[in-house]
């Protein structure tokens, strides 16, 4: 067997240059291209990476804005509800108050608009009863009821003082006139009578007038020359209405 | 047809060299892979076109298999077995074309090839291990490998030489015989099976030389 020896080392030299010319033509381009594609890949992928990145920091800044929102909801609505008990407290209490201050005032009211009620009953049962007696008094003779009268005066003489009853005697001296008013005119038998018995309680010899004042109702009135003793129905009743007036119910 | 298959006729003489016909096919065959290389990689775009998408396919397919095999960075490596596994491809097929004898059908190539991946081997061992660490590995696992190793270098190289050649040689010897006893079409089955054996030997070859490599730079176990 022969061997080119020039021919061994020609193709030795040959694929030499051959892995030059395919490193220079083939795999330098190829694989630098390669490269750049990886490079570009790479540098899409971290700028995804980075816009991924600034979108989570986005997302979180969101969410946390919108946590902050929440939170500021909810301390919001916590403090227009604490305000909206606050006021409606407020209003319940001043509700209360204006309720208590018209209860008092109505209870006042009803009270009042009572006691007048009453009052007026009061007067009115006064008249009635007034009216009544006078008329079952009309019924009865003058003589029975000027005896009643008188002795009632006499009574009060009786009971009085020494000292006031001596200053009313006091006043009829020097030949004053004691005046005797009754509600209607007494007999003259009656006048006599009781000119007679007054004289006797009075211890004074004066002279006497009889005078007729229906307003008194019934009764009579001493009118001294500066005092008035009253026995009349007239005086009784005011001095009723004035207790009535006065303490609600007479006595 | 030549009167021996394991003889290289000279074309012509330049000085003293004696220029066969395996070393012009050599340079046709040169000119035409830098040209279409040229060509296709002139204008490569991020966004590749077809042929970008197939040149692109064929040398990550490359890188892909080193890497498989060496299981280290292919790039250092891609240069010399990429252009082993193209060349043997384009010089095993150029056999098919009417009149053209493949480069690797005469025992001057595929021994050139074999002394190129020879001296690989122990460049790319001593470049990853240093001398000492790698002339250590002859000795390993036991001193007395040391003769064997030294012994299975030469071989494997040898190996290499005369699986290419006599593949080569014996398909396109046999095409010969059978165009000249039976006719024209005949051998056309033949012809398709010499493609896939220079497929297949192509590929042999570079996956040997890669696993010889490998061995060296301590990336793959020798066995």
């Amino acid at each position: 067997m022969h061997l080119d020896w020039w021919t061994i080392g020609l193709q030795t030299i040959n694929f030499g240059i051959l892995v030059w010319l395919l490193h220079r033509f083939l795999y330098k381009p190829v694989l630098t291209m390669i490269d750049a594609r990886k490079a570009e890949v790479r540098g899409q992928f971290d700028v995804a990476k980075d816009v991924e990145a600034k979108a989570k920091a986005e997302l979180a800044a969101v969410e946390a804005e919108r946590a902050g929102i929440a939170a500021e909801r909810e301390a919001a609505l916590k403090a227009a509800a604490t305000q909206a008990q606050e006021m409606a407290e407020a209003r319940r209490a001043q509700a209360e108050r204006d309720a208590e201050a018209l209860m008092d005032s109505t209870r006042k009211t009803l009270a009042s608009e009572r006691e007048g009620a009453l009052d007026e009953a009061r007067r009115i049962a006064l008249d009635l009863g007034s009216d009544f007696a006078q008329r079952l008094l009309a019924e009865v003779p003058m003589q029975y009821r000027a005896e009643a009268w008188i002795e009632r005066i006499e009574q009060h003489l009786k009971a009085m003082p020494q000292a006031e009853r001596e200053a009313l005697v006091q006043q009829l001296a020097n030949g004053k006139p004691l005046a005797i008013v009754t509600a209607c005119a007494l007999p003259p038998a009656t006048a006599d009578h009781w000119n007679a018995r007054l004289r006797q309680s009075l211890g004074v010899s004066s002279a006497m007038t009889f005078a007729v004042d229906p307003a008194l109702t019934a009764g009579a009135e001493l009118h001294f020359p500066t005092a008035i003793l009253r026995f009349s129905w007239q005086s009784a009743l005011a001095a009723a209405r004035m207790e009535a007036g006065a303490h609600g119910q007479p006595r | 047809m030549q009167s021996s298959p394991l003889t290289s006729t000279p074309l012509f003489h330049f000085g003293p060299v004696a220029i066969t016909r395996p070393v012009v096919t050599t340079w046709i065959i040169m000119a035409a892979l830098a040209l279409v290389c040229r060509f296709v990689t002139r204008r490569l775009a991020i966004l590749p076109d077809g042929r970008q998408a197939v040149l692109e396919g064929i040398v990550v397919g490359i890188a892909g298999q080193i890497e498989d095999v060496i299981r280290k960075d292919a790039r250092p490596f891609l240069p010399l077995l990429g252009t082993l596994f193209i060349f043997l491809v384009v010089a095993n097929l150029s056999g098919v074309l009417p009149g053209v004898e493949a480069p690797t059908s005469k025992i001057e190539t595929p021994a050139a090839l074999a002394l190129i991946v020879f001296f690989s081997v122990h460049y790319f061992g001593i470049r990853a291990r240093g001398l000492r660490g790698y002339l250590a590995s002859f000795a390993e696992p036991k001193l007395i490998m040391l003769p064997l190793n030294i012994l299975s270098e030469i071989t494997r190289t040898f190996s290499l030489m005369v699986r290419l050649f006599g593949n080569i040689m014996s398909g396109e010897f046999v095409i010969g015989l059978v165009v000249a006893l039976a006719g024209l079409f005949v051998p056309i089955p033949l012809m398709a099976l010499e493609i896939f054996v220079g497929l297949v030997q192509a590929y042999i070859f570079t996956v040997l030389a890669t696993v010889f490599i490998g061995a060296a730079v301590g990336s793959v176990a020798k066995g």
